[in-house]
């Protein structure tokens, strides 16, 4: 009999439940005919099966039911943490914004401010790509880096894309090509909320580098 | 798994279909019952389902449960307390396995069994096996365990059930009983199902038992020449020759039995 080469023994069990199948030895050789690639496997499934079939009904003991949840309950909750842990380094390979770097960090945007000591309107502008690269204090970039788990480069690489516009939106209502507004970081922080020192702080970064190396 | 938490009919939320076939190329469908259960839960936010479920737990199909807790996921709480549920639900099956091997060998299984269980209700890509839980909970399983067991037919190791003879300070059965034709017919003809599996409890090793049960029951042929036809003997892994080792296995076992007969007479 011609079957599916991807077909498991695990398929095979369930189409057993499909059809009126006991345990009996002609039934076994029957299926070992239908799917001779299993022989040893469902000659010892059968062999435990019309033992087990004469030995069900017993109570099971509480302690003995505690563990055998405990152990699944623990078991699903790994695999899930271990889905998740996998889940996170590819969407931080896929973001190619400071909000989806956030997103995967498990931030957002006002957290990434209140961290690298800027205001939230300055990252959104980080975010949006309308601070020019050329002078951006590479401080910030290191800064950005580690809060958001990631290598300068990558943080780099989103900062270089293009400007945007706030929301789709706003493209769409001037019948013109969009034109989006960019500034310089030192603009940027002199036109921002921060207190004094903090903006001091951050112009006198400049001096020390800015721009990708 | 369903990837979809559910699909919209007009403002009735509903299940999402499986997605696997039968050998007969018919789609995988839940029953109608397990169908209206998990409509009516899944109305509500997936934070109000414990509430629900824990009302009356009895009353919810395991079958819904495994869909609910499957859409549960992202919500850790909730998903821990149906699987919780759902994996207590299969312990109550595995009851014959304390009978069939050594309390080390149960533990081997029953983890094994936990852990494959658990794996199948989280399974990111769904398969045959993983789908057949929301259709018949209960058999599949059932199949999981003749499968996991199946790799433990070796043990115990043959003296281990023989030093754990439940028969405590009783004198050896086999001393007790005569070897006259006690009435074996009501095994042989299946007339009582109950009592056939009273008596096979009696039987103090697994591989006695199993031995009675593949030949005097399900017709396993002793040998066959044929490699292809599975036999007892391959069966345990012995030669033509030592034919005599499972026929003695197979007294032994109706000698139990037959002094079980006799104590509930």
């Amino acid at each position: 009999m011609i079957t599916d080469p991807n077909l498991t023994f695990d398929d095979v069990m369930t189409f057993i439940l499909e059809e009126k199948v006991t345990p009996s030895h002609e039934h076994l050789l029957q299926w070992i005919r239908r799917y001779p690639q299993f022989s040893e496997e469902l000659a010892d499934y059968f062999a435990e099966w019309a033992v087990q079939e004469e030995m069900d009904g017993e109570v099971v003991a509480e302690a003995r039911s505690e563990r055998f949840t405990n152990i699944g309950v623990s078991h699903a909750l790994n695999l899930l943490h271990v889905r998740k842990a996998k889940a996170v380094p590819a969407a931080k390979a896929q973001a190619t914004t400071i909000a989806q770097l956030c997103k995967a960090a498990g931030l957002n945007l006002a957290s990434l401010a209140q961290r690298t000591r800027l205001d939230e309107e300055l990252v959104m502008k980080l975010d949006l790509c309308r601070i020019m690269l050329s002078g951006i204090p590479r401080r910030l970039v290191e800064m950005l880096a580690v809060t958001l788990g990631v290598s300068i480069a990558e943080v780099w690489h989103v900062l270089s894309g293009p400007p945007r516009a706030t929301s789709r939106g706003a493209l769409q209502k001037s019948r013109q090509r969009a034109q989006v507004k960019t500034e310089s970081f030192e603009e940027a922080i002199r036109a921002s909320n921060l207190p004094l020192e903090q903006k001091n702080k951050w112009l006198r970064s400049i001096d020390e580098g800015t721009g990708p190396p | 798994m369903s990837v979809l938490v559910t699909s919209k009919l007009g403002s009735l939320k509903r299940p999402v279909p499986l997605t696997q076939r039968k050998l007969s190329g018919e789609p995988y469908v839940r029953f109608a019952d397990v169908e209206t259960q998990i409509t009516e839960v899944i109305q509500s936010p997936i934070g109000e389902w414990p509430r629900i479920i824990f009302r009356d737990t009895r009353r919810w199909k395991t079958q819904t449960l495994v869909y609910l807790a499957r859409q549960s996921i992202a919500q850790e709480q909730v998903f821990g307390q149906l699987l919780s549920e759902i994996l207590r639900r299969a312990s109550k099956v595995l009851g014959h396995l304390d009978k069939v091997f050594d309390p080390t060998t149960l533990e081997l299984i029953d983890a094994e069994l936990a852990k494959t269980l658990a794996a199948l209700i989280v399974i990111e890509i769904p398969t045959r096996t993983s789908e057949y839980l929301e259709i018949d909970f209960k058999g599949k399983v059932k199949q999981l365990a003749h499968k996991v067991t199946a790799a433990y037919k070796a043990h115990p190791a043959p003296n281990q059930i023989l030093i754990s003879s439940k028969h405590g300070d009783r004198p050896d059965p086999l001393e007790a009983i005569p070897s006259d034709d006690t009435p074996y017919s009501l095994l042989a003809a299946k007339t009582d199902r109950g009592l056939i599996r009273r008596l096979l409890k009696a039987v103090t090793d697994d591989r006695h038992r199993k031995a009675f049960i593949l030949r005097k029951m399900r017709d396993w042929p002793m040998y066959d020449e044929d490699s292809t036809v599975p036999s007892v003997l391959r069966h345990f892994g012995l030669r033509p020759e030592q034919r005599r080792t499972v026929q003695y296995w197979i007294e032994r076992a109706e000698k139990q039995m037959r002094e079980a007969y006799g104590e509930e007479q």
